[in-house]
């Protein structure tokens, strides 16, 4: 979504005025520091794409507030989604995790399910917590691409773990 | 720092002196609150004090270089952590924020969302929405969520696995001359005592224990919690509760990922057990509560 340079000076001075409030909240909410960060991001990512309802928005704040609660949801929901996915691949392999390593590795029918690539990257995510931003960097991919490979990742996991039962 | 809402003319200067930690649980219940029960002005408020109170500011310049060079470009208006899930299930509807709008909080049972919150007690929830003395009470709880260790001002008190299979919560229960709740006597099998936490700020007892299956590696957990501070949040699964009666008492009985959990009310004290494999196994600790009362 390419931003206009009207829209883009607006939304850069909504930013620089409630992102630390913003911030707060995410960190209270989740925390997670590096992944607060990304959910402000995340929110104001969204926010551009719906720049001209939040420009004629009465409240812009309010609304910027209720998007990264909506935000906030998606990531629990997410973690809880791969964290389930997660368990139920350890169940299927039988890995024994360590007690106090805190150390956790999927098994070799989930690498060879998903690739090495894409193994790593959903243990980045959804194992060792990483960010979408650092996970992208870690492949020189962008936030986008990288959310669609986790997506993809997750499929082919699913559809594996499937086959196996 | 007294600084009335723009909008409403609200006086929001309470919050000034309140503890960062209070504000901070403060604006962590109200992540798990549906967006028509939430105070934005009031919620903002806090998160802007509480943002000026960091000693380490956040760089908003770079985090919006940041932004500008790998957030914006594939902006959709998708969130990163959408799924298939969250556009499949209804999803509440995103509504412009009404200035200075506040609504009234109601008990309600999820039916749209794959994890909604279930707000519980309504009488202190009303308080919530009209006006700031339950701001203390809120101050106060303890962390009612599952896995997660209880905190508060005083040392609590603690117990832990390896100590024999006493029963924890009711021996402090007897200690404290609590009679209105009374701990289960049957424990759903693979299960062992955890962990034991009582906490006592300004007067308001809560006690939470723990059973743990053996071994590892995904240990599941039954937790159940005796709290006397009102306004307890559980997440659950879509459906309905169930009510289940059991001599004069109302359980609310519902999933949340796939297991279960009941939630209900004494005189004083809001109770739940959460994290049990199988509705036949909660509803006999429920009935092993019963026969022990």
């Amino acid at each position: 979504m390419a931003l206009n340079q009207e829209q883009e000076s607006w939304v850069e001075q909504l930013y620089q005025e409630v992102y630390s409030s913003l911030l707060s909240y995410a960190q209270c909410a989740l925390n997670d520091d590096p992944l607060a960060e990304e959910a402000v991001q995340d929110t104001f990512r969204i926010a551009c794409s719906k720049v001209e309802e939040l420009m004629r928005s009465a409240n812009p704040a309010g609304w910027m507030m209720n998007a990264l609660k909506h935000v906030i949801q998606n990531i629990r929901r997410r973690r809880a989604r791969l964290n389930k996915l997660v368990v139920t691949a350890l169940s299927v392999d039988q890995i024994t995790i360590p007690p106090q390593t805190g150390g956790v590795e999927l098994g070799l029918a989930c690498k060879q399910a998903l690739g090495e690539d894409d193994y790593k990257l959903l243990k980045m995510v959804a194992i060792d917590h990483h960010t979408m931003l650092e996970t992208a960097n870690e492949f020189g991919i962008s936030v986008e691409t990288c959310r669609k490979r986790l997506l993809r990742a997750k499929k082919k996991l699913k559809k594996a773990l499937e086959i196996e039962n | 720092m007294s600084k009335p809402d723009k909008q409403t003319h609200r006086d929001f200067s309470k919050f000034d002196t309140m503890r960062t930690e209070e504000l901070e649980e403060i604006l962590f219940q109200d992540s798990q609150l549906p967006e028509e029960a939430s105070d934005e002005s009031a919620i903002l408020y806090i998160a802007d004090v509480l943002a000026k109170r960091k000693e380490n500011r956040p760089d908003v310049d770079a985090a919006w270089a940041s932004f500008r060079e790998h957030y914006l470009p594939d902006a959709d208006g998708v969130s990163l952590y959408e799924d298939e899930e969250d556009s499949a299930a209804d999803k509440p509807k995103r509504r412009k924020p009404r200035a200075g709008k506040k609504h009234g909080m109601f008990f309600r049972a999820a039916t749209t969302a794959a994890v909604v919150v279930l707000v519980l007690f309504v009488g202190s929830l009303t308080a919530y929405a009209k006006g700031f003395d339950l701001w203390s009470a809120v101050a106060n709880w303890t962390k009612e969520t599952f896995g997660f260790v209880t905190t508060s001002a005083m040392s609590p008190e603690m117990g832990q696995a390896g100590g024999g299979e006493e029963n924890e919560l009711q021996l402090a229960l007897d200690r404290d001359g609590v009679t209105e709740v009374t701990a289960p006597t049957y424990i759903p099998e693979g299960y062992r005592f955890s962990t034991f936490t009582k906490n006592d700020v300004k007067g308001e007892k809560a006690y939470t224990v723990v059973y743990a299956t053996r071994p590892a590696p995904a240990e599941k957990q039954i937790i159940i919690s005796f709290g006397e501070t009102p306004g307890g949040e559980f997440e659950k699964d879509a459906e309905n509760p169930e009510i289940h009666e059991c001599n004069g008492t109302q359980y609310y009985i519902m999933t949340n990922m796939g297991n279960y959990l009941a939630a209900w009310r004494t005189e004083s004290y809001e109770c739940s057990i959460s994290g049990v494999p199988t509705r036949e196994e909660l509803i006999q600790m429920i009935d092993s509560m019963e026969e022990a009362t």
